[in-house]
């Protein structure tokens, strides 16, 4: 017969401790998943969770009829692209840095600065840089001669993206270029030396073995990137809180947040509760579809 | 190594607990004494007003009826959405401010209380707008159940102020162009021109004899005129800047949405058939069992039922008043739409565009030189008196204000012929009571001392607001007369007429945003014309506004 194990003071302790953050994530993680799946069903007055009307799937219906639903897809895969580009811009940028060129360092901080500013005030800076009549952009391109008036960057759908995705990749790269700087200084130099010595170019090296060796930093930013990307709304709604020309700057969730609190009055709870479910499914299809693929390309050797 | 474990298991403990939600509600009367949580926003100097506001009434009122009320400073930039969660819950503070824009939903969403059920007496509801603006009470009524808001849907709220808007000029361009400028009403103007030997016409700007009348409204050309004399000055950009369709449309009687007999709302923003108005010296006309008076314009519905327009005079429709709105940005001479006649609409490239205006607001645009004229509300005013009256740059007297334009026809010697209607948006306030409060009756006490006439008092002498009570917007306390703007009068007349802008007509504005973002960054940036919005988006627009009265037809 199993003798019945008795805890000792330490385990109890142990459990004890590892509870109270458990206890957390149910009241402030589980719980409102619940609750918010349970909203997504019911239509309310308002915000008032008593006035709760069971709808089925009308709510879900209610958005995948909605033009604006899928153009804020077509922007959120926009934030994506730039996700990606400001990925591939850090790799070539830490390459380069990793070399240990003279300012280094200067560049690391410079290019590490947009990471530890508020994204808020990063926000305003460049909307002020973006203004029609007094941003520096327009001022110093006029002063210039390479443009004869000022460009409406955030009012014009001609514009609007191109000013956007500038934002967006200046301010993500300065986290993945400290952590891809670091992978790089990783690699150990002898593989490059004995490749060097079998006659393998710089190029050649870069990508048959430093690009397979950081490989795995490489899919821990994108991966990270990519969740990101599928919740970007500050910089949005501070650029343009009406949704820019033509709805450009609508993400999804940002498309939440107007469900929500719409700015013209009136909330609808059960659509925005929805909605962020949709959100959830459309992110970890995104993270599963890359986990399966990351066999192809990810090396954890 | 014991009692630091139990200090790190108790501060675990703690911290978890220290993130649960702190109650807001006042609460509930204990010792026959009421504590009420009273929610406000606004600038230090709103909230010093308020806070005085409420001393006030604790030291008087309250004393009296065993009443403490605590004020609470909220951020204005997301007072209503605090507000709505915080009313949406069990626990809500007692007395809340509610836009009115937002007075629909509320109501829709049982925040808030109904004031002229019968429960609250002590005051007359019913002649209310015999003391206070009626456009400034109307607009906190609404029936849920008809999504109307008619003079006899239920009460939500009170108004606190109201904020007219009116054309503000820059006097010292005036000067510099040589333009008279005087201050004489249409009913003075005969008098004043026998007693000084002038032949001043009746209109706002007569550019033939260089003069403009700040108390008579310019028609649609006068400002027009005027705004390119402005740009003749170096460092005036554009001479007229405004953002709202309002006073066109409802000059001539249009509107954006007509509440129908058949229980919908119609798109009319792009109604291409003309307005009438009774004409000056007919008493009254009956048409479709509707009796209208001397100056009256005729409703949407009735004027499909007009077979005899002698009484009456020709308005344009209200497609062509939103195209002229529209030409305010457009570059001069670049098509914007085509008029009801067939004839097109060419810009006028005297406004900017709304979007344009950048990380600036108007006013800023203004203070700088940059627009000659600029539509806007009463908080303006201590902005203004501050960077333009008391700057180097302008002075005292460097700008004013006067009636935002109308349209207007007149005869060779200037003498109207055909007139619409002052028009014009205004925006307010209301104070609410809670539906979650828990102490109604002693909320109401509150949210009559600050609509009356204490409470206004205080409002007018800080001069961000008119004052909901016409007595006290017409005397000096609120008009000010040593200060500008010097025709303050101007203010009184538009709070008079002036009614709350498209944000107000349904209960959200879910069936706007589509075709407001296509005209604000498009068709007003000219990538597109009138035409091309209404044909993209008024079959839509219509569909969404049929959905708030469930109109199937």
């Amino acid at each position: 017969m199993r003798k019945k194990h008795r805890l000792r003071k330490e385990e109890v302790q142990g459990i004890v401790f590892a509870n109270i953050p458990l206890l957390g994530f149910c009241i402030f993680g589980l719980l409102p998943l619940i609750v918010s799946f349970y909203l997504s069903f019911n239509s309310f007055k308002g915000l008032r969770i008593q006035t709760a009307e069971y709808v089925g799937f009308e709510n879900f219906k209610e958005i995948f009829k909605d033009d604006l639903f899928y153009q804020s897809l077509g922007n959120t895969a926009f934030v994506l692209l730039a996700t990606v580009t400001a990925l591939v811009l850090s790799v070539i940028v830490s390459a380069l840095i990793a070399t240990n060129v003279r300012g280094a360092k200067g560049f690391k901080a410079v290019y590490f600065v947009p990471y530890v500013c508020s994204m808020v005030a990063i926000t305003f800076m460049w909307k002020w840089i973006y203004d029609y009549n007094y941003g520096m952009l327009n001022t110093t391109l006029m002063e210039w001669g390479w443009i004869k008036e000022p460009i409406d960057w955030l009012g014009s759908e001609d514009y609007y993206r191109t000013a956007m995705f500038i934002l967006l990749v200046w301010s993500s790269m300065g986290f993945n270029i400290i952590l891809l700087t670091a992978a790089l200084l990783a690699v150990p130099r002898e593989l490059h030396e004995a490749a060097e010595m079998d006659g393998a170019g710089e190029i050649r090296r870069f990508f048959k073995i430093t690009l397979p060796l950081i490989s795995p930093t490489i899919f821990y930013l994108l991966i990270i990137g990519l969740i990101g990307s599928l919740q970007e709304f500050t910089r949005f709604q501070i650029m343009t809180s009406d949704g820019g020309p033509g709805y450009q700057g609508l993400t999804v969730v940002f498309y939440l947040y107007r469900k929500l609190f719409n700015a013209s009055g009136g909330s609808d709870l059960g659509v925005a509760s929805a909605m962020g479910w949709i959100i959830a499914v459309l992110i970890s299809a995104v993270t599963l579809v890359n986990f399966k693929l990351q066999r192809k390309w990810v090396n954890y050797d | 190594m014991k009692f630091t474990r139990i200090i790190a298991f108790v501060l675990a403990l703690v911290s978890l607990l220290g993130m649960t939600a702190c109650s807001v509600a006042g609460g509930k009367p204990s010792n026959g004494k009421t504590t009420l949580q009273f929610w406000g926003w606004g600038d230090a100097v709103e909230a010093e007003v308020f806070q005085e506001i409420t001393n006030r009434f604790n030291e008087t009122v309250g004393k009296e009826k065993n009443i403490t009320v605590k004020y609470v400073q909220k951020a204005s930039s997301s007072y209503s959405s605090d507000a709505a969660l915080a009313l949406s819950g069990n626990h809500t503070p007692d007395i809340v401010y509610v836009e009115d824009k937002y007075v629909k939903s509320w109501a829709e969403a049982e925040y808030l209380v109904q004031l002229d059920n019968g429960k609250y007496t002590d005051f007359d509801f019913a002649n209310a707008g015999g003391e206070i603006w009626e456009n400034a009470i109307s607009r906190y009524r609404f029936d849920p159940k008809t999504a109307t808001s008619t003079a006899d849907a239920p009460l939500w709220a009170l108004p606190k102020d109201i904020g007219p808007t009116v054309l503000y000029y820059n006097a010292a361009y005036l000067k510099q162009l040589q333009i008279t400028e005087i201050s004489v009403p249409e009913n003075e103007l005969e008098a004043y021109n026998a007693t000084n030997g002038t032949a001043y016409t009746a209109k706002g700007y007569d550019s033939a004899n260089r003069v403009f009348n700040n108390r008579i409204a310019m028609n649609w050309s006068e400002i027009i005129e005027l705004a390119k004399e402005m740009q003749k000055i170096d460092g005036c950009d554009y001479g007229y800047y405004n953002e709202w369709w309002y006073a066109y449309g409802w000059s001539v009687g249009g509107d954006v949405v007509e509440y129908m007999p058949e229980g919908y709302y119609k798109f009319t923003l792009n109604d291409t058939s003309k307005n009438y108005i009774v004409k000056d010296d007919v008493e009254s006309v009956t048409i479709n069992g509707t009796t209208y008076t001397a100056g009256q314009v005729i409703s949407y519905v009735d004027k499909a039922a007009i077979t005899d327009k002698a009484s009456l005079n020709e308005l344009p429709s209200m497609y062509d008043a939103f195209l002229e709105f529209v030409a305010l940005t457009a570059k001069e001479g670049s098509v914007v739409g085509t008029r009801s006649d067939g004839t097109k609409q060419l810009g006028y490239g005297v406004s900017m565009g709304a979007n344009s205006l950048g990380t600036a607001d108007a006013e800023d645009y203004f203070v700088s030189g940059k627009f000659g004229m600029f539509v806007d509300g009463r908080w303006e005013v201590p902005t203004l008196r501050q960077n333009m009256s008391k700057s180097g740059k302008w002075g005292e007297g460097s700008w004013n204000v006067a009636p935002l334009p109308v349209y207007k026809e007149y005869d060779a010697n200037g003498n109207v012929t055909v007139h619409g209607v002052a028009g014009g948006h205004s925006g307010s306030m209301g104070l609410a009571i809670a539906e979650g409060s828990d102490n109604k009756q002693a909320a109401f006490e509150f949210l009559k001392f600050v609509a009356g006439e204490e409470g206004q008092k205080a409002q007018a002498e800080a001069g961000f607001a008119i004052p909901n009570q016409k007595a006290l917007a017409n005397s000096e306390i609120f008009l000010q007369p040593d200060q500008d703007p010097k025709n303050s009068i101007v203010f009184i007349e538009a709070a008079g007429v002036q009614r709350p802008g498209d944000w107000w007509s349904l209960t959200n504005s879910a069936w706007i945003d589509d075709w407001a973002n296509y005209l604000n960054y498009t068709v007003r940036e000219n990538k597109a014309t009138v035409d091309e919005m209404f044909e993209k988006y008024a079959d839509a627009t219509q569909k969404k506004l049929n959905k708030y009265t469930n109109y199937k037809g």
